[in-house]
């Protein structure tokens, strides 16, 4: 959808009434700082349509219009429950209709204003490297979820992955052995492409989307290799906020004692790394990909204090090393 | 295994059993076998009749005992006396007896599914207090088969 | 001679999978106090549920033994609760997502067993995920963020020796840290 500094607004069978209705909220919404015309049955070009959905006309055009459209629906009835769709019982308000389409408008605007910034962002790494950023996959979809951008991702064997930052989901087109081969490819063979939201949607059709925390986690875990997130550093500290789910989402034997001493206190990886005696390289894996999932806090850095252990007797901790080599994962 | 549905209808809802496990007449006639008891043993100075899962049915309990509390050990204590004796001698349990210097607990089955608990004085004989506990369970346990329908299997 | 044995205790709600999760686990089958369930009316369930304890135990290479014992579920075995977790090493606290109010029974959980926790520690266990869900894993981990506790808490099958075992690793590395 293209969308325009100016938003169109069109209405669709609507009555005299609500026409008029319409026409005044539409004219205050000037005072809200909110450019905008009225203009009637065009519906292709328009960024809300305004339809009266007890009309004949209204009814006909809303089942032609596309899921990713606004539709503002004028309804005696229920409410209906699509996609990008409001509905408002009637008798409609001047002072409610006029509300809602601030509220829409200024929505459209925050929209407009990132996918500009995106095209802007995807020109400039377009022109700036060999086409889009060089980086690994978990770097790419830090990136996505960061910004809240749509990306397609290819492999140099030819192989897609379509990243929607937005809704957080991750598609595949083929089986999750392509995920592999991303997670394993070198940067230099991973293309980024944005996509827009309409095109997105097209080349997913027919794919079961994933989550994307859950590739975040295996590529974070996977793909680091000893490197912070850009702008991170091993000396400042960090402490953990919720434990990932192991269980289900992958681990390494050492992440135990890591998550562990990280949820006790703030540390820095480094002091993390003596205490845990835990290789740092190893930290840094669990580190990116747990901050990739909102699951660490920063803290300013603090007064030195002595790490506290829990006071165990030497048998006990002899017994719980003993029960750990029992328990260890294969 | 069970259906989930069917699971969660038949857990016990703790507040609707804990005051009303029990229809009215049921529970009359189980408290006049306790007071019966007590009226023809000097020596039991208390008594409750409770379900092996640890729910009050009825009783004549000293003081300010918590009946449902004691219920729920009694059912505790009876259920890991059954296990040892299970484990050890392969035998089928009687009852468990705890004795201190302020009286005594006697914890036994009354049918498969109820608990006879009764208290003694420190100093009273143990045999005649047993007696009249084990004709009361067995009453309480013909009482209990006409509650407690058949396993459909 | 150790006076507290080296113990490990299972706890939650009635349903959560405990018996299962030391089973799945144990070197022997374990030792159950199950009764029926009654209703007090006419008939009987065939449902059952522990009134003392389920116990077994992991043989470790030197002989030593790490006890595993599970509570019974229902708030008015309370009083055994307490005597389980005497000179424990740490809970494992599972929660059937399906039970009609997951979320209340975990922080019931918690507060009950606070003093343990404070002194040793505690993984969380999630069950029955997938068939009735009442809650998300989003909800239980805003629960610990509310109450400002950063546990363990993952995803598990009670029936999964390799789920149980990220668990007591989790419950482990917490005691250890």
């Amino acid at each position: 959808m293209d969308i325009p500094r100016r938003l169109k607004i069109s209405a669709i069978g609507l009555f005299d009434t609500e026409l008029k209705v319409l026409q005044v909220a539409q004219a205050m919404l000037e005072h809200e700082e909110i450019n905008s015309e009225l203009i009637e049955n065009n519906h292709e070009e328009s960024a809300i349509v305004v339809l009266d959905y007890d009309s004949e006309s209204g009814k006909q055009v809303f089942a032609t219009m596309r899921e990713s459209q606004v539709k503002l629906v004028f309804s005696s009835a229920q409410p209906i429950n699509i996609k990008n769709t409001i509905t408002l019982p009637k008798p409609i308000r001047v002072h409610t209709l006029k509300e809602i389409l601030t509220q829409i408008c200024r929505q459209l605007y925050d929209y407009i204003d990132k996918y500009e910034h995106n095209q802007t962002q995807a020109s400039s790494s377009a022109q700036s490297g060999a086409a889009g950023k060089t980086q690994n996959i978990f770097l790419h979809l830090f990136d996505a979820k960061n910004n809240a951008t749509i990306l397609k991702l290819t492999h140099s064997s030819g192989a897609n992955i379509y990243v929607n930052g937005q809704d957080k989901t991750l598609y595949v087109a083929g089986d999750s052995n392509i995920l592999d081969a991303f997670i394993a490819a070198a940067a230099a063979d991973i293309n980024a492409q944005v996509l827009t939201a309409d095109a997105f949607q097209q080349q997913v059709r027919g794919l079961s989307p994933l989550a994307l925390d859950g590739e975040l986690w295996r590529s974070g875990i996977s793909c680091s290799q000893g490197q912070l997130l850009p702008g991170h550093q091993a000396d400042v500290p960090v402490k953990l906020r919720s434990w990932p789910n192991f269980s289900r989402q992958g681990f390494k034997p050492e992440f135990f004692k890591v998550a562990a001493q990280m949820a006790k206190r703030a540390e820095s990886l480094e002091a993390l790394s003596r205490l845990t005696q835990v290789q740092l390289d190893v930290i840094i894996d669990f580190y990116n990909a747990a901050f990739a999932l909102g699951l660490i806090e920063s803290h300013q850095p603090q007064a030195a204090q002595p790490a506290q252990t829990r006071e165990l007797s030497s048998q006990r901790k002899s017994l719980l090393g003993k029960l750990a080599q029992r328990l260890r994962m294969a | 295994m069970e259906v989930i549905s069917d699971y969660i209808d038949k857990v016990t809802d703790e507040s609707a059993t804990q005051n009303a496990p029990v229809s009215k007449v049921i529970q009359a006639k189980l408290n006049s076998l306790l007071t019966e008891m007590i009226e023809n043993c000097d020596d039991i100075t208390g008594a409750m009749v409770s379900s092996s899962d640890g729910h009050a049915w009825a009783e004549r309990l000293p003081g300010e005992l918590d009946q449902h509390r004691f219920a729920a050990m009694s059912s505790a204590l009876l259920a890991l006396g059954d296990t040892m004796l299970k484990e050890t001698m392969e035998a089928r349990p009687k009852n468990v007896f705890l004795e201190s210097d302020e009286g005594r607990i006697f914890v036994m089955h009354a049918g498969n599914n109820l608990l006879l608990t009764i208290f003694t004085s420190a100093s009273a004989q143990i045999g005649m207090p047993m007696a009249y506990a084990k004709k009361t369970s067995e009453e309480i346990s013909q009482l209990s088969q006409s509650v407690f329908a058949p396993h459909p299997g | 001679m150790n006076l507290h044995s080296d113990k490990i205790i299972f706890t939650g709600p009635v349903g959560a999978g405990k018996t299962s999760a030391i089973g799945a686990v144990s070197d022997v089958p374990p030792v159950s106090t199950d009764v029926n369930f009654s209703t007090g009316q006419e008939c009987q369930i065939k449902d059952v549920t522990t009134v003392a304890m389920d116990y077994s135990y992991i043989q470790l290479d030197d002989g030593a033994k790490v006890h595993l014992f599970g509570t019974p579920g229902q708030q008015r075995f309370d009083f055994m609760w307490h005597i389980l977790v005497e000179g424990g090493l740490g809970l494992v606290l599972l929660v059937n997502i399906d039970h009609p109010s997951p979320i209340a029974e975990l922080n019931r959980y918690l507060d009950a067993f606070q003093d343990f926790i404070e002194k040793t520690g505690v993984v969380i266990g999630i069950t029955r995920t997938g068939v009735n869900d009442q809650a998300t894993l989003e909800d239980f981990q805003n629960c610990l963020l509310q109450r400002g506790q950063v546990y363990p808490i993952f995803e598990v099958d009670g029936r999964s020796s390799e789920d149980i075992k990220v668990l007591l690793n989790a419950l482990l590395a917490v005691i250890t840290s």
